[in-house]
């Protein structure tokens, strides 16, 4: 249970491609596929545990997760986290995908599940030209198969169709997409950016290997304010990271 | 895939900070990627992964929350993934047909409400065929007798229930008047490929109609009282029992105190825990019995649920004790054409739609997926409620419920219809 000593002890975790970070140990044992090896004290040993099929910033994303699900979750109301992880998802379908497969191979299922849920909600919203030009899916109907497809839904059980004309082909929704998108790629293009700032950085110090890239816990942030928490780790670890410069 | 993540990440990063670049048509690197790749597979096999950049495992997750019409639409790798057997399946329409010039030779189709198309059951085999009394081994169609020439304007019954997934035909009669059923006549659409299998016989024999229901809760085949082949049977007139599909047998449950409930071919339906019926089709005076599953015992009808039970009642048929906690019941008011819902707090029955032209006469209906489904007076179309919508504000007027009419393949006319799991297919 987070809280207790020995679940706060820190754990050592590197990535294939140079990433290293040091965790609580109930986040690295979150992720069901190294947990044995977390249990096993791996993460306390010199070099640490080799965190298989995934790369730095993606397991940065995947440790912010987990730090906020499994740390900070006993304090935070669960509007709090369903708004952490709607801002969490906010990104770019490649990095959803390299979060999917990473949350797949190392058995986080809450998060799997998550990423799966985002993937349909930006499905949903969207006409079905709209869902192959963004999914790169090839349109296989002819123009007279999808007449037939499109014409208006009459019913189905289970779930109501909410628009009175039924699934639409249309793009009708250009405007509203290149809003959001917009938004979306400028947020990836700042994740890569501090991303790449933190390249930066590790070649500079060489192997130091205690860098703590915001995933730290914080006291006193249990007022249940996710935006305070992650705005206070931004600057906290802007701040490590001018310090060791 | 993932060692080469960071890189292309941030040489696509440039082009992707322009707006809307997921509507150009230059193709970004994941694209080319993605293309190649497929190129490759295609020259090997014509496979199409599902969503370019995902596994197929992980994109079955993600197209799993999408309404089936959708996914049903946008290519043909979806819409067989929707028929899979992996994949969770949609509910759908299926129904007894019988034909206008040959009304004793019964069909099953199932209508697909995605495709909007109706499906013929594939038939039931040859063996099982066999093991019932059918008069034209020849013919796919289950023979029994719907229309007895001695008896134009009365409709024999033939009574099937859908339980625990399963549609399952359990009583009728043949030309002879014995019952043409001595074992239950089961189809199962899912998981697996669709198959039929006959079920055990039931206690104290086969019947020529019955009390017959689905248990709440999804316990399966509910079947009491009736009329075997001789005319006066006092102990299987109050006999009860119980059979899931996954059991060999039929497991008994407490009799009924008399014989009462045999005079016609009743519905049980099962809601909360209970199983509720009448000894009447229909209007008329009648009497009901309730049978309480977790007590074990019968308990008289309450008498606003008796007062009420003017014409074909069905309730939809969870598939737990979760789903059943909130059942619902629906009665079609067949002298006033009314669908009507059970309050079971207050013990009556509150009209949700008002049609005496389409509900007039209604034969049977059956409930799922937030629809009631009625057999119009003559088999000729099925009327589809939506029965799902939330509550008003207080204070407004609740709208009508919307409806569709379904209407039978040509020729054929409808004797019941029941709520499953649509079929699985290979491809489609």
């Amino acid at each position: 249970m987070a809280g207790s000593s020995k679940e706060m002890e820190k754990v050592l975790l590197r990535t294939a491609d140079g990433g290293s970070f040091v965790v609580s140990r109930c986040v690295a044992a979150a992720m069901v596929a190294i947990s044995c090896e977390v249990e096993a004290g791996e993460g306390e040993r010199e070099g640490g545990i080799l965190v298989p099929n995934v790369t730095r910033p993606v397991l940065a994303k995947i440790l912010r997760f987990l730090h906020i699900h499994v740390e900070m979750a006993p304090s935070l109301y669960p509007i709090t986290l369903e708004r952490f992880d709607k801002e969490f998802l906010n990104v770019s379908v490649d990095f959803l995908y390299h979060i999917l497969l990473a949350a797949y191979h190392l058995k986080i299922v809450s998060l799997r599940d998550l990423v799966c849920q985002k993937v349909a909600d930006m499905m949903k919203g969207k006409s079905i030209d709209e869902i192959r030009t963004t999914f790169n899916i090839p349109n296989e109907y002819t123009a007279e198969e999808m007449a037939k497809i499109t014409k208006k839904y009459p019913w189905i059980f289970d779930q109501q169709l909410d628009d009175e004309k039924g699934i639409s082909v249309e793009k009708d929704k250009n405007i509203e997409n290149e809003g959001t998108s917009k938004g979306k790629h400028k947020r990836t293009a700042d994740e890569l950016g501090s991303v790449e700032k933190d390249n930066h950085i590790e070649n500079k110090k060489g192997t130091n290997r205690e860098e703590e890239i915001h995933v730290e816990s914080k006291e006193g942030a249990s007022t249940g304010k996710d935006k305070q928490i992650e705005d206070k780790e931004e600057r906290e670890g802007a701040r490590r990271r001018r310090h060791s410069e | 895939m993932a060692a080469s993540a960071t890189s292309s990440e941030s040489s696509s990063s440039s082009k992707r900070a322009r707006i809307g670049s997921h509507l150009d048509h230059e193709t970004p690197p994941r694209r080319k990627r993605a293309k190649e790749e497929e190129e490759e597979e295609e020259e090997e096999e014509e496979y199409q992964s599902l969503i370019p950049g995902l596994p197929d495992h992980l994109a079955q997750l993600c197209l799993a929350h999408l309404p089936p019409p959708l996914i049903f639409a946008v290519c043909r790798s979806w819409r067989r993934l929707l028929y899979a057997p992996s994949f969770p399946p949609f509910l759908s329409l299926y129904a007894l047909l019988y034909a206008d010039d040959e009304p004793n030779a019964v069909a099953f189709a199932c209508f697909d409400p995605v495709a909007a198309a109706w499906v013929d059951l594939p038939p039931p085999p040859t063996p099982l065929l066999q093991q019932l009394p059918n008069p034209n081994p020849n013919s796919p169609n289950l023979g029994v007798l719907i229309r007895h020439p001695s008896f134009l304007s009365r409709r024999l019954p033939l009574q099937s229930v859908a339980a625990a997934g399963h549609l399952a035909v359990l009583a009728g009669s043949t030309a002879e008047l014995l019952p043409a059923l001595p074992r239950p006549l089961v189809f199962r659409p899912h998981p697996g490929p669709p198959r039929w299998l006959l079920g055990p016989a039931p206690p104290l024999g086969p019947r020529r109609w019955c009390a017959a229901g689905a248990a709440p809760g999804g316990g399966g085949v509910f079947l009491a009282s009736g009329v075997g082949p001789r005319p006066h049977d006092p102990a299987l007139a109050r006999s009860a029992a119980l059979w899931h599909p996954r059991d060999g047998a039929w497991a008994p449950l407490p009799p009924l105190r008399d014989g009462r409930f045999s005079r016609d071919a009743a519905e049980a339906v099962g809601a909360r825990g209970k199983l509720c019926m009448v000894n009447l089709r229909g209007r008329g005076p009648k009497q009901g019995a309730v049978l309480d599953l977790r007590r074990r015992a019968w308990e008289p009808m309450p008498p606003g649920m008796l007062a009420g039970w003017s014409g074909p009642v069905a309730a939809a048929a969870g598939d737990d004790d979760d789903d059943d906690a909130e059942a619902a019941m629906y009665v079609v008011d067949e002298g006033a054409g009314a669908l009507r819902a059970y309050d079971w707090g207050g013990d009556r029955w509150e009209t949700l739609l008002d049609a005496p032209e389409l509900l007039r006469g209604a034969a049977q209906v059956a409930a799922g997926g937030g629809r009631v489904c009625v057999v119009t007076g003559c088999g000729g179309a099925v009327l589809v409620v939506d029965v799902s919508s939330s509550s008003p504000e207080p204070g407004t007027p609740t709208p009508p419920p919307r409806t569709w009419v379904v209407e039978p393949p040509p020729g054929k006319r409808v004797l019941a219809v029941h709520v499953l799991p649509r079929m699985g297919r290979p491809e489609s």
